[in-house]
C-alpha cells in the first residue's frame, strides 16, 4: 500500500491516488496527521499549496511530525516520491538536497513540457534511462538551485525538447541545468515538479506518467 | 525581560530575485537612473524572552537557520529592538 499524504491546502491527492490504481498500484490517501508509516510500503507526497505556501512553498510541511516519520521510512530504503509541492517539501525538509526559487519570468506556470530521464537507477526511473516523457508543469516556485559537485550526479529529468535537447531554450522556470527532477544518492527518494498523475488516464493527452509512478510498487 | 527581534531574510546576492527584478523595471520610475538594485525579502518580528539583547538575537538565529530561512539560498540580518 503507497500513502498520499494529505497537508492543509494539498489539492492533487485524489488523482494521484486514482493515478496510481491506473498504474496497477494501490494507494491510499492519508490525512498528515493521522499517518502511521508502519502500515506503509511507500510515499506519495502530492502537489498543492501546503500550509497556503506560508512562508515558503513546503516549509511548513517540512516541519511537521508526518516529515520525521517520512524520513525514517527512507532511510530504511522505502520509496518516497514528492511531486510538485511535495518536491518543495522534500528540499524544505532536507531529504533532497538544493532548494526550489521562484520561476525566473517571475509567473505561475501551467504547461506541457519534455523531459529527458538522465539518471536511471531512482526508484521510478528504471528501465527509462534516455527516455523523453510527455507531461504538464503548475508551479510558481520550480526554479532548483544547488552548489557543488554533487548537483549533477542528484538530475534525473530534465526540460527538453520532444527529441530530447537539453538547452535553455527548453527550460520553461529557470532551473539550474533544465532540472525537474532529483533524486537522493540511491535512488529511493525522488522530486519532480512536473506532474505524473496529470498524464496517466486515457482522456490525459499522454500517460507517460504511468511508466514513473509503476516504479513505486514492489520492493 | 523581553525583546523585540526583527529577522530580516533576503535572497543571497549570488541568487537572481524575480519579484525584485519586476519592481525594478516595472515600478519606481521617477527614481530610474537612479536605481541601482530592488531585492525583496520577508521580515519576521518576534518577541522573546531573554537576559539581553544578545542573548536574544543569538536565540533567533538559531532558530531562524532551522527552517525560518534557507541557508543555501538566503541570508539574514538580526536586529533586536
Amino acid at each position: 500500500m503507497i500513502a498520499v499524504i494529505k497537508f492543509p491546502g494539498t489539492t492533487c491527492e485524489l488523482e494521484t491516488a486514482m493515478a496510481l490504481k491506473e498504474a496497477g498500484l494501490r494507494g491510499e490517501i492519508v490525512d498528515h496527521a493521522d499517518f502511521d508509516p508502519d502500515r506503509f510500503e511507500s510515499v506519495v507526497l502530492p502537489g498543492g499549496f501546503s500550509f497556503g505556501d506560508y512562508l515558503r512553498a513546503g516549509a511548513i510541511a517540512a516541519g511537521s511530525e508526518s516529515l520525521k516519520k517520512i524520513k525514517e521510512m527512507a532511510d530504511s530504503g522505502k520509496k518516497v516520491l514528492g511531486i510538485c509541492n511535495g518536491f518543495q517539501i522534500l528540499t524544505e525538509a532536507g531529504l533532497l538536497r538544493g532548494a526550489l526559487l521562484p520561476n525566473l519570468n517571475g509567473r505561475f506556470l501551467t504547461k506541457w513540457v519534455y523531459l529527458k530521464v538522465v539518471r536511471d537507477d531512482t526508484a521510478i526511473t528504471r528501465n527509462l534511462g534516455g527516455r523523453v516523457l510527455f507531461m504538464p508543469i503548475a508551479h510558481a516556485e520550480g526554479r532548483y538551485y544547488g552548489e557543488g559537485d554533487w548537483v549533477q550526479r542528484t538530475i534525473v529529468m530534465t526540460y527538453s525538447s520532444a527529441t530530447g535537447e537539453v538547452n535553455e531554450k527548453w527550460n520553461p522556470n529557470g532551473s539550474l541545468w533544465n532540472t525537474a527532477a532529483v533524486a537522493n544518492e540511491s535512488g529511493n527518494v525522488v522530486g519532480m515538479m512536473p506532474h505524473p498523475e496529470r498524464a496517466s488516464f486515457p482522456f490525459s493527452r499522454s500517460t507517460d506518467g504511468l511508466q514513473l509512478l509503476r516504479g513505486l510498487g514492489g520492493r | 525581560m523581553n525583546y523585540t527581534v526583527e529577522i530580516l531574510i533576503l535572497p543571497k546576492d549570488s541568487i537572481r530575485d524575480p519579484e525584485g527584478e519586476a519592481i525594478e523595471r516595472h515600478m519606481l520610475g521617477e527614481v530610474r537612473g537612479k536605481l541601482k538594485q530592488v531585492r525583496v525579502g520577508k521580515v519576521i518580528r518576534v518577541i522573546l524572552e531573554a537576559s539581553s539583547k544578545e542573548e536574544a538575537i543569538k536565540m533567533a538565529e538559531e532558530f531562524s537557520s532551522r527552517g525560518l530561512h534557507n541557508p543555501l539560498v538566503h541570508k539574514v540580518e538580526l536586529r533586536a529592538i
